[in-house]
Order: C-alpha cells, then structure tokens, then sequence
C-alpha cells in the first residue's frame, strides 16, 4: 500500500511539473499550449544529442537541454502565442497543435522513429527502508517538483515580479493602464514554464530511463487535466491534484487494473466541471 | 486528369464527401460559439450505431444512418447539458476527455446490452454499402440541412451567441437553448458521416473516437473556412483530394528530393501553424468587431 | 461668457499663461467606420480641475482612453506640456510622460491585497523619481487621506465596496506622481451619498497637491463644481466650453442632454446613471 503510494508520488511528480509551466502560461496569458509537454521531451533529446553522443559531458548536457526547452518556449510564444487572439480558442488550439506536429515528427526523424535509452544522471541506489523499494532518483525528482512548485508559489506572492505575473494574469488590461508591460510578463511566464518542463522532464527521464518523441501524447492530456481539476492558473492546486493523481492512478492500477489507469484523470476532470467549472482551486471565472 | 471516375477516384471521393459531412457537423457546432473537441467521438458513436443496425437489425441502409445521425444527436445534446455552465478553451479541454474516455469505454467493452461491439477489435463485418451516389447524396442532404438552419432563426441565434454570449442573452436569446441545438445539429451530422465511413471501411474501431483522430476535421475547417457549411465542404473534400495527390510525387523508395514520407507530418504542422496565423482575418469575422485597444501589444 | 465652440474652439486660458498639462488638438478617434469622436481640442490647466462633460454615448471615455493611449487617434496630437505623445503607447505616456488613468467601474486588482495595489502605483512613482520628477504624495500621506485604505491594506481589494475600490484606484494612481490625472465617470455603478463623499475626496486631494486632472463625468452638476473648467461634448464634437461657473447656466449643456430632459427641461443625468449597459468589447462611451 505504502509502495504504491511512492510510486504514486514519483509519477504524480511528472504531471505536476509538467501541469505547473503550463497552467502558469494559461492564467497569465488566458492562453492553452498543447506543446507544452513536447518541451520535456525536447530538452531530453537536447541531453542526449550534445551531452551523450556531442560528447559534452552530462552537466553541460543537462543545462543545454534545459536551454533547449527554453529557446523552443520562447520561440512558441514570438511565433504563434503572442500572435493568435486568445478570444478565438480554435485558433490557438489548431496552432500550438501544429507547433507539436512540427516538434514531434522533426524529432522523430531525427532519431529514426525510435525510443531511446536515457543514461542515469547519478548512479542509481536503491534504499530498502522498513519494506519499501526508494531509490535516490525518485527522490531526486520528488524534491526537485516540491522545490520548484513551491518556490514558483513563493516567488509568485513575494517577489516584485511575481506581483506583476499575478496582476497581469488577474486583469491584462488594468495592467496596461497600471504601466505593466504585459508582453514581457507573459513572455517571461512561457520562459518559466519552459524551464520547469525542461529540468522536470530531464530528472523524470532519469529515472524512467527511456524518451521516444511521442511521449507527450501519453501525458498532454494529463496535464490538461490537472490544469483543469486545479483551476487554470491555481500553481498549489496543481501540485495537489497532479500528487492525487499519481496516487489514485497507481492505487488503481493496483487494486482495479490497468484498463482504467488513462482515464481516471479525464474523469475526475469531466466530474470537477461539472460541478464547479473554475476548478477546485480556480479563481477563473469566464463570464458568459 | 479527367480521365472520368475510375474506382481509385471513387473511393477517394467517397471517404472525402464522408469526411465533408463530419466537418459540416463540427462548422455548426463551432459556429454556435461552442468549442467543442468531440466529433470524431460522436462520429465514431454514430458509426457504432449504425454499423450495429446494418449487422445486428438488417435495418435498409438509409435507416441505418439516420440511426447513425439520431445517436450523434443524442451524444451531442447530452454533452451540451452536462457542459452547459463551461466555455471555451476549458470546454475544449473537457470535450477532449470525453472522447478520449469514451474510447477507452468502447476499447474495454465487448458486448453491451447484448450487442456485440468487438472491444478493442472494434466493430467489424459491417456491410460496405457507401457508394459514390450515397456519399454525395448525403452530403448534399446535410450541406442543405446544414444551410437552411443557418438561415432559420435558430442560426441567427448561434451566429449571435458564436460572437457574444452577454449580447446574445441581453437581446433575449437562450444561450442554453442556443448552445443544445449546435451541439445537438453538430453531433446529428457528425454522426451521419461516421456510419458512412463505417460503411466504407466496414469496421469502426475504438481509436476512433480518440482525440488523435479529431485534428483531421480541425484541419479541414481552419483551411476551408470557418465561417461558412460552405467552408467545411470545400475544406474536406479539397484537403482530402490535396494529401491524395501528395502520395504520387514519391519515388518508388519513398524518398522526394531531401523529404520522404514521414515528412508529411511536420510539413502538416508548418501548414497548420501558417494557416492560424494568416487565415484568421478571414476565418473569425468577429474580430473586426472588437474596439482597437483589444490589441494592447 | 463660454466661448464660442465647433471644430476650431480655443482652448481657455489659463490664469498664470504657463503652457497646460495636457493639450488635445483636433482628436479623431473611430472604430471602424464609426467615427465617435471628432475634431475635439481642449486644454488642462496645470493644477487644476477640467471636466469633460455629456450625455452617455457622445464619445467621453474614447477621448480619456485616446489621450491615455489605449486606443488609436484617426487624426489629431495629444500633447503633455509641449511634448507630442500622440504615437507613443499607453506605457509609455505614463512613465515616461505620467498621463495616468482612473479607469471607469471597478479598477482594483481584487485578488491582490490593497497593499499591492498601491505597490503598483508606487512603482510607477519610483520609476517617475529616477527619472527627476518629484512625488505628487507619498504611501503614508495615501493612507492618512484615504483612511479605509490604511484599515484594509492587507485585505485583499475584494472585500472593499465598490467606492473603496474607486477611492483605491485614485490614491494608485496619484501614487504615479503624474503629470495629469485622467479620472473616467468616478461616479459610476454607486450611490449618491457615496458619490459625494467622493468627490469631496477628490476636491480636497486635487487642489492640496495642484493635482492637473481631466475628468470625464456624465453627472453634468457635480462635475462642474469639482472642476474650474468644462468642455460640452455631443455627439463627438465640442459644443461648449469655458470656466465651469459660466458653463452650467449655458443653454448649450442642456441642448446637449436634450435627449434626456425632464418635463421642465432639466437635464436628467442622475447620479450613478453612467452605469454603462453595453458589454465589454462594445463600443465604450
């Protein structure tokens, strides 16, 4: 019971990271990116193309794919998100999905359509504590998803610019008229959602040990569910539901079967809108 | 080229006008305001239905897809009540784990109610009876249903809460009301092209229900126009026609100058990302409407 | 005697002969074909109280927001000091120029705390400082003006009434050290009485600190006895202007509420009847 509960928490760790850039992106610029989760695995091919077979070195390896997931953000939102009116949610959804099409099927190519293995960061130990299997990767990825979902909370309510993410994500226009360059602010949350998939997919691909390019349609739909349960735009409700999530899913998969694993979430999702269509955590409230 | 309709052209022009029929579904669903990323769901639905009349009832085959039609309608007027108090890109979100979930249902699912359905096999051995003069034929029923509801009140009304559901509401329509029928028109059309395509193929399978199926129409729509049945029609059938032709450049190994193949689908997604950006002046006419300091950037 | 009006009109001069804080000169604003305001040129004078007065609809809000850079000027300059402004974004014109805005309706950041919100004045008053602008007041003579604020600063802005808010987006924005104050219908969507103690507020605050405003107020009555100078507009143009006092006897300003006189010919703009029934996204009065 308690090792599926660990187990839960080191998957439920990759919807959160994953959950976090993107509903980050959705309440500052009221914006859905379907390629988000392609991020996470372009900065794992990034680590390893220049860390594994560049020769480079994993550290080095590990920042550039980390760079790589950034650049590939930042160029996602100068080409189609600041682009695309929001008001038309077609628009932006045939877009960014064209954007994963292009990540996807280039990445692919490159690799022949082929998954690959992903060499450890650190050599893998594993702890047998009072029964249970821990290993230090999935510790690793644990901390560092608490780390950064409460850090990115923190810096959100404390920091200057963290004060000015949250007004534009309240009310773009105001923040014109109150001097904020929203541009910038959104620019900056697609950076730092980028950055959050990049480090996050690269200590999950640590310890999963494996990427193919179409991992994202596995977990896209995840993260939208989380996002969605959470609230768009609640960062603390997004680290709880993506954590309950993992759990429930590896409960079920061990008390219920595997045949229900994928759509537990999607459920819980269609059930939460039903009832409460701002989300569990969400300030978001479309009007009409 | 007009080397008159040699079976190759006919089975192309069959899936196209099937397909027509989808997006038709999916233009007035959109058109209604309702963002709505469940048609393949409730074509796949309609083509479960139907097939299992053709099979199981020996119903005619005009019977057998209206009953394609008549459970997209019942899908899409559920969804259109559970949903009522989600829009846009949230309601976009949860449709996709509608369909997504009912592909999973039908994949875990043998039998229901007696019926066998075949799990993940998906339906099979239904009656290939979709010829060239059905598909056309239904493609010209539901491209005039389509434009007659446009023209009815009922339209005026989807076109005014399509562009502002507050306006809608203060000129004393029902968004509610509003909102059921373009689901309910949407799921009843796609429905209709998904027991002609059951028909054609002869099987439906789980996975077309699924979300990786739903581009398709999307695509469709965004390059044929969205404003318009007309749009869905030219989209489709252009579209389908266009990727048809594709495959002929390709050497005998598959290779074209530097591209090959796989290429195709990137090259989709550069097309996708090229048509958002600039067909979108002619695709959402509501944004000349908007006040200029909309455009804050 | 209010001066003569119509596309020329002299903007009225102000006592000292020093140049105005805010100049418009032959103001185009449309959207699309509609051409809602037309060939509008006033004048602020530094210091003091200038109301730009009409009925719901006669182009009010698209002058405040054309000369705050939100929305495009067809034609025409707007000019702080002597400096033109017209092409430079809303951002800009404030911190660099401090043409700040009272936005109309509700205009806190309710999710954040009152605190922050003046925050975000005080960081556009720093940016103002460093570039040698003195402050207008500073966050402990905010609080000791509006003492609601100091109680609630750290509620979050949610729980203050709609004139609170009102109150709060005003200390904001005189926290931006501006150069002119762009004040949009403060009596919107509240009661008289609050109404009132509003402009009291405002009386008070704008002549202790020379504050230069341009305020636009359907509420003809209360508006000219805040300001010391008005402007008539109808249907997008100037009718009349001049010094408030001789403004509000002028037949011009009833003509311009024609369509909403009384059975005595009284203009009916009640207080708190600018509440705008137009959707968001529609064209703003």
């Amino acid at each position: 019971m308690i090792q599926y509960l660990i187990d839960g928490l080191a998957t439920g760790s990759l919807y959160v990271l994953l959950a976090l850039g993107f509903t980050l992106v959705f309440g500052v610029m009221g914006m859905m990116n379907v390629a988000h989760a392609d991020l996470y695995m372009l900065a794992v091919f990034s680590f390893l193309w220049l860390g594994t077979d560049a020769g480079l070195g994993t550290a080095p390896g590990f920042v550039l794919g980390v760079v790589a997931a950034v650049a590939a953000g930042w160029l996602i939102f100068v080409v189609v998100l600041s682009r695309v009116d929001k008001a038309v949610p077609l628009a932006l959804f045939v877009g960014t999905l064209g954007v994963s099409y292009v990540i996807e099927n280039l990445v692919a190519k490159l690799v022949e359509f082929r998954a690959r293995s992903v060499p450890p960061l650190f050599t893998t130990t594993t702890w047998q504590v009072a029964g249970l299997r821990i290993t230090n990767s999935d510790v690793a990825v644990l901390v560092a998803t608490l780390a950064m979902g409460l850090g990115l909370l923190a810096w959100l309510k404390l920091s200057s610019t963290g004060q000015l993410l949250r007004a534009v994500s309240e009310n773009t226009q105001l923040s014109e008229v109150v001097g904020i360059d929203t541009g910038r602010m959104m620019g900056l949350s697609v950076v730092i959602a980028s950055a959050i998939a990049g480090l996050g997919g690269l200590l999950v691909a640590n310890k999963t040990q494996g990427i193919n390019p179409f991992v994202a349609n596995d977990v896209s739909l995840k993260m939208f569910a989380v996002a969605v349960v959470a609230g768009a735009g609640s960062v603390g409700g997004a680290m709880l539901v993506g954590f309950a999530l993992g759990i429930v899913e590896s409960l079920a998969v061990a008390y219920v079967g595997s045949t229900w694993q994928n759509v537990i979430g999607l459920l819980a999702m269609v059930a939460v809108l039903l009832f409460r269509p701002q989300g569990l955590f969400g300030r978001y409230n479309r009007v009409g | 080229m007009l080397a008159v309709i040699t079976p190759y052209v006919d089975s192309v022009l069959v899936v196209a006008m099937s397909y027509a029929v989808i997006t038709l579904g999916l233009q007035l669903t959109l058109a209604s305001g309702q963002f709505s990323v469940a048609h393949a769901a409730l074509a796949g639905l309609g083509g479960y239905a139907a097939g299992l009349a053709s099979i199981d009832g020996h119903w005619p085959f005009p019977l057998a897809l209206a009953s394609g039609a008549a459970t997209g309608l019942v899908a899409g007027a559920i969804l259109a009540a559970a949903l009522a108090r989600t829009s846009g890109i949230l309601l976009g979100t949860v449709t996709i784990a509608v369909g997504q979930t009912l592909a999973v249902l039908m994949r875990n699912l043998d039998t229901a109610f007696g019926l066998r359905l075949g799990g993940s096999q998906g339906l099979s051995g239904i009656p290939t009876r979709t010829s060239l003069g059905w598909a056309a034929g239904t493609l010209a029923v539901a491209l005039a249903a389509a434009l007659a509801l446009r023209a009815s009140g009922v339209g005026l009304s989807m076109l005014a809460v399509g562009r502002d559901e507050t306006v809608a509401r203060s000129l004393g329509i029902s968004v509610l009301a509003t909102r059921l029928w373009g689901f309910a028109g949407g799921g009843a059309l796609a429905g209709l092209g998904g027991a002609l395509i059951a028909h054609n193929n002869g099987i439906v399978e789980p996975k077309d229900l699924s979300f990786a199926s739903e581009p398709l129409f999307f695509i469709f729509l965004m390059i044929g126009g969205l404003a318009t049945p007309w749009g869905a029609v030219a989209g489709a059938v252009g579209v389908w026609w266009l990727q048809e032709l594709l495959r002929f450049p390709w050497s005998d190994d598959g290779t074209f100058g530097f591209l090959d193949q796989q290429d195709r689908y990137w090259i989709l997604g550069v097309v996708l990302i090229l048509v958002v950006l600039f067909r979108q002046q002619g695709a959402i006419p509501r944004r000349a409407l908007r006040a200029p300091s909309g455009a804050a950037q | 005697m209010a001066s003569d009006a119509g596309p020329g009109a002299r903007p009225p001069k102000d006592d000292a002969g020093s140049q105005a804080a805010l100049t418009i000169e032959s103001l185009d604003v449309a959207y699309g074909a509609i051409r809602a305001v037309q060939e509008v040129s006033l004048a602020v004078a530094r210091g003091r109280v200038t109301a730009l007065v009409g009925s719901n609809g006669a182009g009010k809000s698209s002058v405040l927001r054309a000369a705050a850079g939100l929305l495009p000027a067809r034609a025409g300059r707007v000019l702080v000091g002597d400096v033109d402004v017209t092409r430079l974004p809303a951002r800009k014109r404030l911190l660099e120029h401090g043409v700040a805005l009272v936005p109309e309706g509700r205009s806190a950041f309710t999710t954040m705390t009152v605190r922050e919100n003046l925050d975000l004045g005080l960081r556009v008053g720093r940016a103002r400082a460093a570039a040698g602008v003195a402050a207008t007041f500073s966050l402990d003579e905010a609080f000791e003006l509006f003492p609601v604020l100091a109680q609630r600063a750290d509620n979050r802005a949610q729980v203050l009434s709609g004139g609170e808010q009102q109150m709060l987006a005003i200390a904001r924005s005189l926290l931006m050290s501006p150069s002119v104050l762009l004040v949009d219908e403060p009596s919107m969507g509240l009661a008289p009485l609050l109404v009132r103690r509003i402009f009291a507020v405002m009386a008070d605050v704008f002549e202790r600190h020379e504050v230069s405003v341009l305020l636009v107020e359907q509420d003809t009555a209360i508006a000219l006895e805040l300001a010391a100078d008005g402007y008539v507009l109808e249907f997008g143009r100037i009718v009349a202007s001049g010094p408030s006092a001789e403004l509000r006897d002028d037949p011009r300003l009833r003509r311009a509420y024609l369509g909403a006189t009384d059975a005595l010919g009284i203009p009916v703009a009640p207080v708190g009847a600018g509440a705008d029934l137009a959707p968001e996204g529609s064209i703003p009065t």
